[in-house]
């Protein structure tokens, strides 16, 4: 997974989902195969959901 | 372990034979003194100088292999293992070579294994690599006594004979009927088999709880023999030969055969040493060509699923060892097309790194990333077993009962979809899926077998939707108190969202998420 380019507050929501989607795609990869999640990867899913809720409740 | 008994099990050794075990067992209890410390392995190596003079020639013996049993155990040792890894440990088995390699079974099987095993080895550089095996190959797959031997083999036709396959036979009658296979092609597949379930359960047990033991290890057994079933379906789509079915059966079976989550990014190289190990010292002795072809299919078996193996495993592995950003970002994307043959050599073998790419894949203990190229004799067979694979893991039902199992209640909360289907169907942007993975793995899916691969996934998606019905079926039979329902009267997890801030519906959704791997499971022999 290539880090995300921008800030979160500037990616469309789109965008927001569509990384969110790549990262938890990689993370259910490497749980099946009993590898240990990338805590960065995890820490990011955590905030881009954080900004799909809050503009879900703007 | 105190040098005195290190020392009385040397004294144990002294008394066999000198066979190519024997020097295993030696490199194996090496590794227990390392255990004991640096100084009980110097005074154990002091006395091997002294009491194998013939092994060691008087000198003083040649650095350890480092395995789990060493200091340098799992992740640490896979990036600093230096010049000390499995490498080391599997030449170790070898006999002083010399003469010009063999090419028929004859002259083979006028060698010991350890003869074989090195001049095939001597072939092969690919075979290598820094990371330290789970356990040591001649603990995994120890010599067998005849009686043994036969208790193992009569153990795996009693299982194979009580799994069912589609279309109502049994797997064991499925293998023994499949068109051209000579006895002796069978015998060597089953006798590889029996050896790498048993292998399996060593693992397991020599790491116990611990990551790669023995709960991974059945999942890794359960995988091979229903890999088994397909390698048998695919080579019957690819129309492949005998002798190219034969080279399948065995890489599927070796390919997974030494795999935990510490060598899972060169578990190929170490399935391909074990490949060696077993075949080498079969008797009568396969050809050079037949081991050749399986540990080349071995190797190749790791470019699949690319996006995964690219950008999760390998990806994730350079950025733990340091390696810059922009080195990691190249690599991956030539790891991501494995089949593109602009990232490939010129030999069309392996995949083409620049200096500083080799350098950072060395960190994790990559030598190369071999790929299959047509035109190679064991061609079809490595991509039948790639294709085996990506239909046992992504299309059938018990491999997306895996994923069913990773998803919602207690799992990681980027996992946690509002309904079971979405962790199976889903297509949404913002959610991992079992149908995604499927599509990861279809990039590296042969054309032979792509009707196959396609066909498994309708099969799943109708499975699927005979469970979804079951499950149904299954809510309406529980008391309706006990059952919650979501604002608009729908049933959590199952057709309404799941709110994972209820602990009712979330109670609620781990039994019926249980009840759906189960049922998925179920489904994979119809």
């Amino acid at each position: 997974m290539t880090t995300s380019p921008r800030p979160l507050g500037q990616l469309s929501t789109d965008e927001l989902r569509a990384r969110r989607g790549q990262l938890a795609q990689g993370l259910q990869g490497a749980l099946l195969e009993g590898l240990p999640v990338d805590d960065d990867d995890a820490r990011e899913v955590e905030a881009l959901d954080a900004e799909l809720r809050r503009r879900d409740d703007v | 372990m105190n040098l005195g008994e290190l020392q009385g099990r040397a004294q144990a050794l002294r008394q066999r034979p000198l066979t190519a075990d024997t020097r295993a067992a030696l490199e194996v209890l090496r590794n227990d003194a390392l255990g004991a410390g640096p100084a009980v392995a110097a005074a154990l190596d002091r006395h091997l100088q002294a009491l194998f003079v013939d092994v060691y020639g008087g000198r003083a013996p040649p650095p350890v292999a480092v395995t789990n049993a060493g200091p340098a155990r799992g992740a640490q040792g896979l990036t600093h293992g230096g010049a000390r890894g499995s490498a080391l440990q599997f030449f170790a088995l070898q006999a002083a070579p010399g003469s010009a390699p063999p090419h028929t079974a004859g002259a083979l099987a006028a060698q010991s294994p350890a003869q074989r095993a090195a001049q095939i080895t001597a072939r092969l550089p690919t075979l290598q690599t820094t990371t330290p095996l789970p356990v040591p190959l001649a603990t995994q797959f120890p010599p067998l006594s005849p009686t043994e031997q036969q208790a193992a083999r009569r153990a795996i036709e009693a299982e194979l004979s009580s799994v069912r396959t589609r279309g109502g036979g049994d797997l064991l009658g499925k293998l023994q009927q499949r068109p051209g296979l000579s006895a002796a092609q069978k015998e060597r597949v089953l006798d590889v088999l029996a050896a790498v379930k048993a292998g399996y359960a060593r693992v397991g047990a020599a790491l116990a709880g611990k990551p790669g033991g023995a709960a991974y290890q059945d999942v890794n057994w359960k995988h091979t023999r229903l890999e088994l079933d397909r390698v048998l379906d695919v080579a019957t789509a690819m129309k492949l030969s005998p002798a190219e079915t034969e080279t399948a059966l065995l890489a599927s079976f070796v390919s997974d055969a030494v795999k935990t989550p510490a060598n899972f990014l060169v578990h190929n190289v170490h399935g391909a040493q074990a490949a060696v190990h077993l075949l080498a010292r079969l008797s009568p002795a396969p050809t050079t060509d037949l081991i050749e072809d399986v540990v080349k299919a071995t190797l190749e078996h790791q470019i699949g699923p690319p996006g995964f193996m690219a950008n999760v495993a390998l990806r994730n592995a350079l950025k733990g060892a340091g390696v810059d950003g922009a080195l990691v970002a190249s690599i991956t994307a030539k790891v991501a097309s494995p089949l593109d043959p602009a990232h490939q050599t010129a030999d069309r073998t392996q995949l083409s790194f620049s200096r500083d790419e080799a350098a950072a894949l060395a960190k994790v203990g990559v030598a190369a990333w071999t790929v299959p190229h047509e035109g190679s004799r064991h061609h079809r067979a490595s991509r039948a077993v790639i294709d085996a694979d990506s239909l046992v893991n992504y299309a059938c039902p018990d491999g997306w009962a895996k994923l069913a199992a990773l998803h919602g209640p207690d799992q990681p909360v980027f996992l946690q979809e509002p309904r079971l289907v979405d962790g199976l169907l889903s297509e949404r942007p913002e959610h991992a899926s079992a149908l995604k993975s499927y599509r990861d793995a279809l990039g590296v899916v042969s054309d032979d077998s792509r009707a196959l691969y396609t066909g498994g996934l309708q099969r799943t998606k109708q499975a699927r939707e005979r469970v979804q019905k079951e499950l149904e079926r299954w809510v309406s039979g529980q008391p309706p108190r006990s059952v919650p329902r979501t604002k608009d009267g729908k049933v959590p997890y199952l057709d309404g969202a799941l709110d994972y801030g209820n602990a009712t519906q979330v109670a609620f959704a781990r039994r019926l998420r249980d009840e759906a791997v189960r049922l998925l499971r179920q489904q994979e022999a119809l």
